[in-house]
């Protein structure tokens, strides 16, 4: 996995993908701040999660990087061009699914991705092929020749997500793509940006909800009130977290967790949870408690770690 | 192209290199997109959006039976007129005319539809914003939703052409006059096509740009003439006029004028109007040629100047307006007339031709819309009386329409480049309460 800054500014000639760099990005609408100096990098061949609650600037912030909107200061490169100088450029490598969009009514499901395969200068026969692929591997083949109104909403947003691929672009920008899809679809989706990472793209998942970032994401951007935050917390080696420990005698393992020196405290499934500072440090409990004859059978974080970090985030908005 | 990877696989051989199929848009490729077929593939997506609706023909069909029935019952009543010997004059350019003018416009009430919610409808329905953010640039987008809302409003116009050919039937119109306002009424439609555009991109409520582009086409059609009227008050002026008037016997000069009709209005035998003296006499009147231009850009006017004439109209168009009834003629001479200086010479003699028994003329004295007097012969023809008064003439040999139109379409151009603005990525200001997706 490669972090590829672009080295080079200017218009040169890019081999592969070079992913995101954003620098300084600011964006106000009015007095709303809705994105206040933004620096991150998104690798390609990496999923990048861009995390913040509501109101953090995500949105507008991918609406910038899409090449949509004008950043007031700051500068960002998507696949190694700039979104303002090379605009055209920059939009072309980009595969943008915004959190609502529309279809047209009266156009089949093929015909709205033959239409966006020609709009990024596809010719016909390659159009063809690719939406047929894409339905393939979005099940939306039995839906092709249906009208796109008569989807439902997890329809469309599969639909959204074909759009946003057709032309095969190298950075994703996906904003909430999992929301109205059934478990399902989510575990596919989350195959599918692995498979893209893995292809050598870059992909950029802006979501909420944190668990179903949990399993795919390699790097985390964190937003709050419009700026990226510092997450060090994410470190899972060294990150303090909640622990959940169970094993097959209750009594055995308090105790020894008392022996330890180790607060614990119940979970509500009569569980214990512990205080431990990252996986460093759960390794060695595990070790202490398997010598000590402890018949410990499970040890998980009680949350994600994005959870963890999200939360942490909270609390230093406060 | 990528093969359709299972979910789950392990990535395939080729994944290090990845978009490296035919046609595939590879991520440094220079970043266009033929300009035309740009364009079409956005024409495309908004006629395929209009044509699969039923309302479109359902409006289309109301369209052809309207036109139909109003060109039917005109004819019907021209008939009968004609049947009744109101007039031997050939009802044909009257006819032409009348349905011309009327099909401009009822297409200037179905055309602002076509686009006064082409931009800010899509931002409401979620598709404009990726559309955007493909290769296609704002032109094209912009471009193409014109030309789109431009088709449809030329296969109105299509429709109503079966109609405008009937009333030809009835005589007088060449081929060249309907091509002619066809063609004049294309460029009206398009030129409303981009104003409905423009304010589709600066307005954001679907509401707020309908009513301004309505309003657009108000003025331009009704407000601006009406405005005309009024200012023409503001326009009064005294003016020392010579009134020309006849201090001899008139029945002597008008048996002169039967012998002169006899000889087949031979010059030589012309009245002898040693009799007919000036006079100034100060009147107090509107010189609307200062503002005439108001009504220059009002497209019933354009397209009513632009249709062409018979060679014989050219030379006097308030002769040919009054003897064929043309309602287009009509209505280019009352421009023209507007356009120019009333005449500082008024002609109160030829009315002295007129003391005997109507039956026993071959010839008519008429009023020009300056309060001067002029004769025609039987086909209506102006004649050279040898009167000393002289005259101001309205002819169609310059024409005026393509000021009118010229400014119509900086309007339209305008406007157009206004959308274009408004559609321009990545966005600086945003348009007040609209969002880009």
């Amino acid at each position: 996995m490669s972090i590829a800054h672009p080295t080079s500014p200017g218009p040169s000639v890019v081999v592969g993908c070079t992913g995101i760099v954003a620098e300084g990005v600011k964006r106000a609408f009015g007095d709303v701040r809705a994105v206040d100096g933004v620096t991150f990098s998104a690798p390609s061949g990496a999923v990048t999660a861009l995390i913040g609650p509501n109101g953090s600037g995500k949105t507008t912030l991918l609406l910038v990087l899409a090449g949509l909107l004008r950043p007031d200061a700051g500068t960002a490169r998507v696949g190694g061009f700039d979104i303002v100088t090379e605009n055209l450029a920059a939009r072309a490598s980009v595969g943008w699914m915004p959190d609502s969009f529309g279809t047209w009514d009266a156009l089949t499901c093929r015909e709205i991705l033959l239409t966006f395969a020609s709009a990024y200068g596809l010719s016909p026969e390659a159009g063809r092929r690719r939406a047929a692929s894409l339905f393939e591997q979005l099940h939306l083949t039995e839906f092709a020749e249906r009208p796109a109104r008569v989807l439902s909403r997890g329809q469309k947003q599969r639909l959204g997500l074909a759009r946003a691929l057709v032309h095969d672009p190298c950075v994703l920008l996906l904003d909430e793509p999992a929301s109205g899809l059934d478990p399902r679809s989510r575990i596919e989706l989350r195959d599918l940006l692995r498979d893209l990472a893995q292809e050598g793209k870059t992909v950029l998942v802006s979501s909420h909800v944190l668990s179903e970032l949990e399993e795919v994401y390699d790097h985390a951007v964190f937003l709050s009130k419009g700026r990226t935050v510092e997450a060090t917390a994410v470190d899972a080696r060294t990150a303090e977290r909640g622990w959940r420990l169970d094993a097959l005698d209750p009594v055995a393992l308090r105790t020894f967790l008392a022996n330890a020196g180790i607060p614990w405290a119940r979970s509500s499934g009569g569980e214990v949870i512990v205080q431990l500072a990252g996986t460093d440090s759960a390794m060695q409990l595990v070790r202490a408690a398997v010598a000590a004859g402890v018949a410990l059978h499970t040890i998980a974080p009680v949350a994600g770690r994005l959870e963890e970090a999200y939360l942490a985030l909270d609390e230093e908005r406060k | 192209m990528t093969t359709p990877t299972t979910p789950g696989a392990t990535a395939a051989p080729s994944a290090a290199r990845p978009a490296t199929g035919p046609g595939t848009a590879a991520p440094g490729a220079s970043a266009s997109l033929g300009f035309f077929r740009g364009l079409w593939i956005v024409t495309r997506l908004e006629l395929a959006q209009r044509i699969r609706s039923r309302k479109l023909y359902v409006a289309l069909a109301i369209w052809f039976v309207v036109i139909g029935a109003v060109t039917l019952l005109m004819l019907a009543a021209f008939e009968r007129s004609r049947s009744q010997g109101v007039s031997s004059a050939s009802f044909g350019p009257a006819a032409f005319g009348t349905i011309t003018l009327f099909v401009l416009g009822l297409s200037l009430l179905v055309t602002p539809t076509f686009t006064a919610l082409s931009i800010n409808g899509d931002r409401d329905a979620g598709t404009l914003a990726i559309l955007q953010a493909t290769r296609l640039t704002a032109v094209q987008i912009a471009g193409g939703k014109l030309l789109a809302a431009w088709l449809l409003a030329l296969g109105f116009l299509v429709a109503a052409l079966p109609w405008i050919i009937v009333t030809t039937v009835m005589g007088g119109i060449s081929p060249l006059q309907v091509v002619v306002c066809f063609l004049v009424m294309f460029v009206e439609v398009a030129i409303v096509c981009a104003i409905g555009l423009g304010w589709s991109a600066l307005i954001g409520r679907p509401a707020g740009s309908t009513v301004m582009t309505y309003a657009s086409v108000a003025l331009l059609s009704a407000i601006l003439p009406i405005a005309l009227g009024f200012a023409s008050m503001l326009t009064m002026r005294d003016d020392t006029v010579r009134i020309w008037n006849y201090a001899g016997d008139p029945t002597v000069l008008t048996t002169q004028a039967n012998d002169w009709a006899a000889s087949g209005f031979a010059p030589s035998k012309r009245p002898d109007w040693s009799a007919c003296h000036p006079e100034n006499q100060v009147i107090t009147r509107p010189h609307v040629e200062s503002i005439w231009w108001l009504i220059a850009p009002n497209p019933f006017v354009i397209v009513a100047d632009a249709a062409p004439l018979p060679p014989e109209a050219r030379g006097n168009l308030e002769t040919w307006a009054g003897r064929s009834g043309d309602p287009l003629a009509f209505l280019s001479l009352l421009t023209r007339s507007l356009s120019l200086p009333p005449s500082n010479d008024q002609d109160q003699c030829s009315w002295a031709l007129m003391s005997d028994n109507p039956a026993s003329r071959n010839y008519e004295v008429r009023s020009t819309s300056d309060g001067s007097a002029f004769v025609v012969d039987a086909k209506g023809n102006v004649l050279d009386t040898g009167s000393p008064v002289p005259r101001r003439i309205i002819t169609a040999n310059t024409p005026i329409w393509p000021w009118g139109l010229g400014f119509s379409l900086l309007l339209g151009a305008g406007m157009f480049y206004v959308a274009v603005r408004r559609l321009s990525v990545p966005y600086g200001v945003l348009p007040k309460g609209t969002r880009v997706a």
